[in-house]
Parts: structure tokens; C-alpha cells; sequence
């Protein structure tokens, strides 16, 4: 029913799955800034096959990750098109108007359209093997250095597990009012738009209204074990280092190193300006 | 220690909208002495669930005052009365905070700042003793209402707390496994001394208790040990949805066996 795949989690002991949260979740962002420095064919080749050898890594079958992509792919064509057609130089072979395609305009297409795939095929390695409520632990764990700014840091922690955990159940009572109404003689999904919008509000009160009085109990239950906003709690939530994480950094290590020999441009010093 | 009293209330009354004459609690007082085992029965609505949320702290008396080891329950005490006390609601569905069945159990002890292994051994026995460790991994979605009733039961052993209160939380666990926790429950209480308030519509369990209260419309009518009671009121009615479901099995319908929660009756008949 639902096709969007991205933010989906595919359970599986996979390599990839086993690696630390806040490993991936750095080494995806770090993945997809690289991306940005690459201006060769040859360091895209190297960068995609680094891609597909995630994807065999991680278990899944090619076709999720294709599926992934296919909501996106007009909005990716569309933009690879301004590039080629706004993009002069090298040789023209076709030109009209302020519109023309060039050697250079073809080139930085590919690139745009690399640069697209490729981020969307890493996000989605990254969700497919890491449960949501592992990246809120990596996402927490990387924030955490805000806590100094006073930001409630924590709060936001697990606010964000409990509606994750959420999600499910409502889901559930979605499906559970929606079979009331259509027991009561509603039918879905006909009807022109205004007619349909009519239908869903019978749907959403019921759940806006069962929602808050989950929250309500939840509340309690926090309460009376003991949870206080900024009070020090301890995590029984507990992320590890291994040594498949070492193994990981290496592996970054040695594709930033391949892509600075394609870019015959050294790394370091572009880091140092 | 023994003997002198774990909690006391004293002429507790409670109404939800003060602008109206219903109280849910009036006058309501009584004593548990520490490591008894108190059973709370009552009709529907006749402020059970209202006495346990006073007792933890959620709500406030209008009148009467609570105290729990000689100290009295306001807005500065409740934080750390509520260290020693335990309580599982009703609905084991909005009580399950954490994601797995084990980051549940832990939440409690998160939020006293215990060190790892502390928390995970206490996580380990807990689980254990509700017959739920295999499930550690699970998240609620994949349990059923009995299994997140245990997980619940599991959360509060966990905080070893020295009076747990249950509010019916034991109504969708089976009969064989309910007897069998309510074994291990009364094992640990002779052990660690502990004290339970039990709310209830099962006779069984009630009948086991050393003490039995009887609430009807917000008032405290009976008070004894169980057999006491039951022998002058031989006419304590069974709650609503087991008369219903009484009554619709005489009609004829197959209804399946056993005590049911209204919720449970209610999601039987929607099915
Ligand atoms: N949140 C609330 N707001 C207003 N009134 C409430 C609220 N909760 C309970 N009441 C009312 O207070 C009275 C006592 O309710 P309570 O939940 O304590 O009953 P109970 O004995 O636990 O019943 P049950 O056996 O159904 O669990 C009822 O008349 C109920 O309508
Ligand atoms: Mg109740």
C-alpha cells in the first residue's frame, strides 16, 4: 500500500545493520557532502560502485532500492534537464535561444543526476538497516553538546522515540474508525474532492480525540515512574563501539582517498583553507 | 517495622468537576499495614481507579489527607513517596513507553539514575518473573493486551517499590498464568515485605487478600477480611460486562469463557 520505501526498516542482522547508529548516520552526511567534491566521471564510477557494494552489504534487494527511487524520478529528470540546457561550454551541439546542449551542459548533467540517485540510494541504505528508534539514539547522542545551550536535548529525544512508537497504533485506530464509518454505510474514496474531504472528518476527530487521551494516560505513566524534564536519568539504551565500526572508518578512509586521486585534488589542503 | 501501617487515608474525598455534586470519593478512609495484601472491589465507576490515582499522586484530595510511611502525600513529597510506590493501570496499551519490551521495563529505572548493570539485571529478573524475557526484543505492536499487561506488571517489579497497587491489571492475562503470577506475587511479598492494593473484579482474587474493601458510588460500605465480607453482602453483584456477557450467553450467543474488561467485551463485539 505505502510506496515510499525511504524511511522504511527492513529487519536483517547484516552487516550494515550491525554497525553503529551514529556511525552511519555521519558517515551518510559526510558520504553526501563528498558527493559535492566530485567533478570527474571517473570519481562517480568510484563513489557508485562504493553505492552498490553498500546495497549488497546491507541484504536488501536491488528492486526496494529502485522502487525507492521511482517516486522521485520527474523531479530528478526535471532538474538534470535545467542543468544540461542552462549549462554552456565545451562543444555545442544543439543551441536555441539562451536554451542549447553542450559537452560541458551533458557532463554536469550526469553529475546532478549521480549526485540525486546516489543520495537518495545512501539515505535509504541508512533507514532500511537502522531502526527509527536507533537513529533517535544517534541523533540524540550527536545533539547532545547542545544541552550546553539549554536546549532540552533529552525531551527531544524521547518525545521523538514515543511518537515513532506511536505510529503504529495509530495506524491501527485509523483502520479501526475507518471500518466504523464504512459499516456505517461510508463509502471511501468516491465522490469529487469536497466530498471526500467531508468523509475524513468523521475519521480524524475520533483520532485526534483518542490521541490525546493516550497522551494523556502516557503522561500519567511518565509521571508516576518518576520522569522529570531535566532531571539526570540514566540510558538503558546503551550504543557500543565494535571493531566492525574501526573496520567501517576504514573503508571512508579509503574511498575519500580514491576520490581525491580521481579529483587529483588533495583533501587535506582544500580542508584547510 | 511490621505491623505499623504503609499507608493511610484519612476521610479522603474527591470529585472531578467541583462545579457538580458527584464525588467520586467521599469520606473514603482506611489502613493498610505494611505487607498485607489489600483487595479494592467495586462496581463500574465506583472510584477505584480514582483511589489510585490519589494515592500516587496524579490527582489531589479536595479533602483528607494520604500518607504513606508516616509522611503525608502533597505537591513537594509526591517525587520521592513515588520511589516507593508502584502502579499499573488499567490499559496496558498507553502505559508501554518504551519502543522494546525491555527499554519498558527500564524506563522506570532510567529515571532513578541506576548504573547499567543494575538496570540490567533488574530488567532480566523482572521479565523472568512475568514469563515475557524471550519477548525482550518485541515491540508492543507484535504483543498481545495479556503480554503488555505482563511487560506493565514487569515495569513495576522492576522498581522494587515497597506498596505496588494493580488496577485490574491482571484481567487479560489467562486464568492458568494469572494464578501462576499471583503466586509469584505473594511469594514476594512474604519475602520482601512488600505491600499490594489490588483492584479487582475477580473473586478468586479477592478471596486471597488479607484485607477487602468494598466501594460502591464513591463510598467505603464494607471493610473486613474477605470472608467477613463476603458472608454479609452475599449479594456483591459481578461487574457490568460479566453481566452482560452473562446475559448474552443466555441468549443463545457464544460468547468465549472467562472474565472480560469492558474494553475486551466492547473490541469482541466490534470484531
Ligand atoms: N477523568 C475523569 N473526568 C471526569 N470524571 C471522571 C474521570 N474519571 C472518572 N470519572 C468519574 O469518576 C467516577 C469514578 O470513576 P473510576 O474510574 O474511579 O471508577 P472505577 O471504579 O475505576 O470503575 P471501573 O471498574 O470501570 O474501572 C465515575 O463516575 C466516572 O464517571
Ligand atoms: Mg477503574
Amino acid at each position: 500500500m505505502n510506496k515510499l520505501i525511504l524511511g522504511r526498516y527492513f529487519p536483517g542482522e547484516s552487516y550494515l545493520h550491525r554497525l553503529d547508529p551514529r556511525l552511519k548516520l555521519v558517515a551518510a552526511l559526510y558520504f553526501i557532502g563528498l558527493l559535492f567534491f566530485v567533478e570527474n566521471g571517473q570519481g562517480y564510477i568510484w563513489l557508485f560502485l562504493f553505492t552498490f557494494l553498500l546495497m549488497r552489504l546491507s541484504g536488501v534487494s536491488y528492486s526496494v532500492y529502485f522502487k525507492g527511487i521511482r517516486p522521485l524520478i520527474w523531479l530528478i529528470l526535471f532538474a538534470v534537464m535545467l542543468r544540461v540546457m542552462f549549462t554552456g561550454g565545451g562543444t555545442i551541439y544543439f543551441s536555441l535561444g539562451p536554451i542549447m546542449i553542450s559537452r560541458f551542459g551533458l557532463l554536469s548533467g550526469f553529475y546532478t543526476f549521480s549526485r540525486f540517485i546516489m543520495i537518495i540510494l545512501i539515505s535509504t541504505i541508512v533507514t532500511l538497516t537502522t531502526k527509527s528508534i536507533d537513529l533517535t539514539d544517534a541523533i540524540h547522542a550527536l545533539v547532545k553538546p547542545l544541552r550546553l545551550m539549554r536546549i532540552p536535548v533529552d525531551d527531544f529525544a524521547l518525545m521523538l522515540s514515543i511518537s515513532l512508537r506511536f505510529v503504529p497504533n495509530l495506524l491501527d485506530e485509523t483502520q479501526k474508525v475507518m471500518d466504523a464509518q464504512r459499516a456505517r454505510g461510508v463509502v471511501f474514496g468516491e465522490g469529487n474532492l469536497i466530498e471526500q474531504m467531508k468523509k475524513l472528518v468523521p475519521i480524524v476527530l475520533p483520532l485526534f480525540v483518542s490521541s490525546l487521551k493516550r497522551a494523556e494516560e502516557m503522561a500519567d505513566v511518565m509521571e508516576v515512574k518518576g520522569y522529570r524534564s531535566g532531571v539526570k536519568r540514566s540510558s538503558f539504551r546503551q550504543l557500543k563501539w565494535h571493531l566492525r565500526d574501526g573496520v567501517a572508518i576504514i573503508c571512508i578512509i579509503i574511498l575519500t582517498l580514491g576520490v581525491s586521486f580521481f579529483n587529483n585534488i588533495n583533501f587535506v589542503l582544500l580542508f584547510n583553507i | 517495622m511490621n505491623g505499623s501501617p504503609i499507608l493511610s487515608v484519612k476521610d479522603l474525598s474527591f470529585r472531578y468537576d467541583i462545579r457538580t455534586d458527584n464525588y467520586a470519593l467521599s469520606a473514603v478512609s482506611f489502613i493498610v499495614k505494611r505487607g498485607d495484601w489489600l483487595a479494592v472491589i467495586g462496581d463500574n465507576g465506583s472510584g477505584k481507579s480514582t483511589l489510585a490515582r490519589l494515592i500516587v499522586g496524579l490527582v489531589e484530595p479536595e479533602q483528607g489527607s494520604i500518607f504513606i510511611n508516616n509522611c503525608i502525600l502533597n505537591e513537594q513529597s509526591k517525587w520521592d513517596l513515588r520511589k516507593k510506590v508502584g502502579i499499573v493501570f488499567q490499559n496496558p496499551d498507553n502505559q508501554f513507553i518504551g519502543t522494546t519490551v525491555q527499554d519498558d521495563v527500564a524506563f522506570g529505572l532510567e529515571n532513578l539514575n541506576l548504573d547499567y548493570h543494575e538496570m540490567e539485571m533488574r530488567v532480566f529478573q523482572a521479565l523472568k518473573l512475568v514469563d515475557m524475557y524471550q519477548y525482550r526484543d518485541k515491540d508492543p505492536s507484535q504483543l498481545s493486551g495479556g503480554q503488555k499487561q505482563r511487560v506493565a506488571i514487569a515495569g513495576v517489579l522492576a522498581l522494587q517499590p515497597d506498596l505496588m497497587i494493580f488496577d485490574e491489571a491482571f484481567v487479560m492475562l489467562d486464568p492458568k498464568s494469572r494464578r501462576e503470577l499471583l503466586n509469584v506475587l505473594k511469594n514476594i511479598q512474604k519475602k520482601i515485605n512488600l505491600t499490594i492494593l489490588s483492584i479487582t473484579h475477580d473473586r478468586e482474587e479477592a478471596a486471597v487478600a488479607d484485607q477487602l474493601l468494598v466501594l460502591k458510588a464513591g463510598e467505603l460500605i464494607e471493610q473486613g477480611t474477605p470472608q467477613e465480607v463476603f458472608q454479609k453482602n452475599p449479594d456483591i453483584e459481578p461487574p457490568f460486562a460479566e453481566q452482560l456477557r452473562q446475559e448474552l450467553k443466555r441468549k443463545g450467543i457464544e460468547v468465549p469463557d472467562g472474565y472480560m474488561t469492558e474494553d475486551e467485551l466492547v473490541a469482541w463485539i466490534c470484531r
